[in-house]
């Protein structure tokens, strides 16, 4: 009974910090994209060398950045675009945002790389804005929706235990 | 060996996948290769050992343009996402210059819709004709000539003259190297260079890639004026060599180089002697002798160095001497 209950309850935990995993992995694509806009401002720093860097630098999208530093160096054909779906496509850390998030992904790698040097730290400004916004959000959300996930979890460990009693 | 697998590396890199497969089954190296033109819609044409070529539709090179593959929009574009890596916001100020350097020193020059503001160009878009020019240095090609411009262990202040494509730069170019080197006669000279249009280093993420010696520091895409100010204030150079200086800030600023005590070789247009002494700017130079070495080469053949005079204008060498080198491969060519 002791290990059901326990189950649930790790289970809710478990939920709980996917959420907490979300916004570090929001907060690291903050960082990123300032790294970037750096990089362009101040050093016009083609995107390979931006990415190279962003790939010492991460820990969550470290093989990301490492993908796409790879593959554009390659010249194997495709655009940023492709190229950045692919890289999103075989990472793992994705599975933790939302679809929402994914969505605003996808959108950064659209509008990467393609612009003039006004347009592109100009994106880049809009995406930052947007971001800080879904981590305000998600972080403000997190309390109440981990005490929720803990609750859960431990409620349903509780009635299971009970229906198998 | 090495060399000829770097140029082809370099060269096919930048090449759209489908273009390169085929490039790659006509030449197993292309550094006997001088131009690739892409043209939107257009056939590809490749320049092979100084003759115009149409890549074919099924291999080989043709001369028929029936038989030619043409170049697609999305091909032309995959091209310039590669020659950029993929940045086009890096590589603005390149653009709006008309040309972009690639590993290798490599020129691309490209041409597009220009966008025009404040009566300067902003940019380049839809960029629909490229030349891929393929970079060769000739190693070698000024010796015969140093030991009319050095002067114990510094050398003269030197201007070659040349009308355009006759191989001025490349003179130039070798001069630098062997000033740079030394050998085992003369010591080598800390030169500065101000490469304003990357000619002469053909400098990529700043480093240089044609050989300017182990003493020489590039300004690259830096304004001639101002970077030979530069070079006095700040790396303290023996020589200071320009390339096509013309402007009157660019005299002035050869007129402060040679009164700091500098040693200035230069290059600028011109037919003959008497044409730059008329130079409303330059001449004035030429009449003072700042100068006192002039290499004059030959209108309409490229690499023919015709006389050298001194600061009098005499005549101190008159053979028929072709700018001939190794190119970096190696092979000789005039």
């Amino acid at each position: 009974m002791v290990l059901i209950i326990s189950g649930g309850i790790l289970s809710g935990h478990y939920f709980a910090e996917k959420s907490l995993i979300r916004i570090h992995i929001l907060e690291e694509l903050e960082q990123a994209l300032q790294f970037m806009y750096g990089e362009i401002e101040y050093a016009a720093a083609d995107i390979a060398t931006v990415f190279g860097g962003l790939s010492a630098r991460s820990s969550y999208c470290k093989n990301f950045w490492l993908y796409m530093h790879d593959r554009i160096l390659e010249n194997e054909g495709g655009t940023l675009y492709s190229i950045w779906k692919e890289g999103l496509s075989n990472s793992g850390w994705v599975r933790y945002l939302l679809y929402e998030d994914r969505l605003f992904l996808e959108e950064i790698g659209k509008n990467t790389g393609n612009l003039d040097r006004q347009s592109q730290l100009h994106t880049l400004d809009i995406f930052k804005k947007r971001l800080a916004g879904m981590i305000l959000a998600a972080r403000s959300e997190y309390k109440g929706k981990a005490k929720a996930c803990h609750a859960v979890g431990a409620a349903a460990g509780i009635f299971l235990s009970i229906l198998l009693v | 060996m090495d060399m000829e697998k770097d140029i082809t590396g370099q060269v096919l890199q930048i090449l759209p996948v489908a273009i390169r497969k085929r490039v790659t089954e006509v030449f197993r190296d292309l550094s006997d290769v001088q131009e690739i033109r892409l043209r939107t819609g257009r056939p590809l044409i490749i320049v092979y050992g100084r003759c115009e070529y149409f890549l074919g539709i099924n291999s080989g090179l043709t001369h028929n343009i029936k038989k030619a593959y043409y170049v697609s929009a999305s091909e032309l574009r995959e091209a310039v996402d590669y020659i950029s890596n993929y940045s086009r916001y890096a590589f603005e100020e390149e653009l709006r210059q008309g040309y972009i350097t690639i590993q290798g020193g490599h020129r691309i020059g490209v041409a597009g819709k220009i966008l025009w503001e404040n009566g300067r160009i902003k940019n380049m878009g839809n960029i629909s004709f490229m030349n891929i020019r393929v970079a060769h240095q000739m190693l070698g090609c000024s010796e015969k000539i140093m030991p009319y411009i050095r002067h114990g262990d510094s050398i003269y202040n030197t201007l070659v003259i040349s009308p355009p494509r006759c191989g001025k730069t490349t003179l130039l170019r070798d001069m630098i190297r062997i000033l740079s080197n030394g050998d085992s006669n003369t010591r080598g000279l800390t030169v500065g260079v101000v490469d304003e249009r990357s000619e002469l280093g053909a400098c990529y993420r700043g480093c240089p890639q044609n050989d300017l010696g182990c003493r020489s520091d590039v300004l690259d895409g830096c304004p001639k004026a101002e970077g030979m100010m530069m070079l006095v204030r700040s790396m303290s150079p023996e020589v200071i060599a320009v390339d096509e200086i013309g402007s009157n800030k660019d005299v002035s600023a050869v007129d402060y180089v040679m009164n700091c005590g500098i040693r200035v070789i230069a290059t600028v247009h011109g037919l003959d002697m008497d044409e730059i002494r008329n130079k409303p700017v330059l001449g004035s130079l030429v009449k003072e002798h700042a100068f006192k070495r002039y290499i004059l080469l030959e209108a309409g053949k490229i690499g023919k160095i015709s006389m050298v005079f001194d600061e009098r204008g005499s005549v101190i060498y008159n053979q028929d001497c072709f700018i001939q080198g190794n190119t970096d491969n190696g092979v000789k060519s005039a």
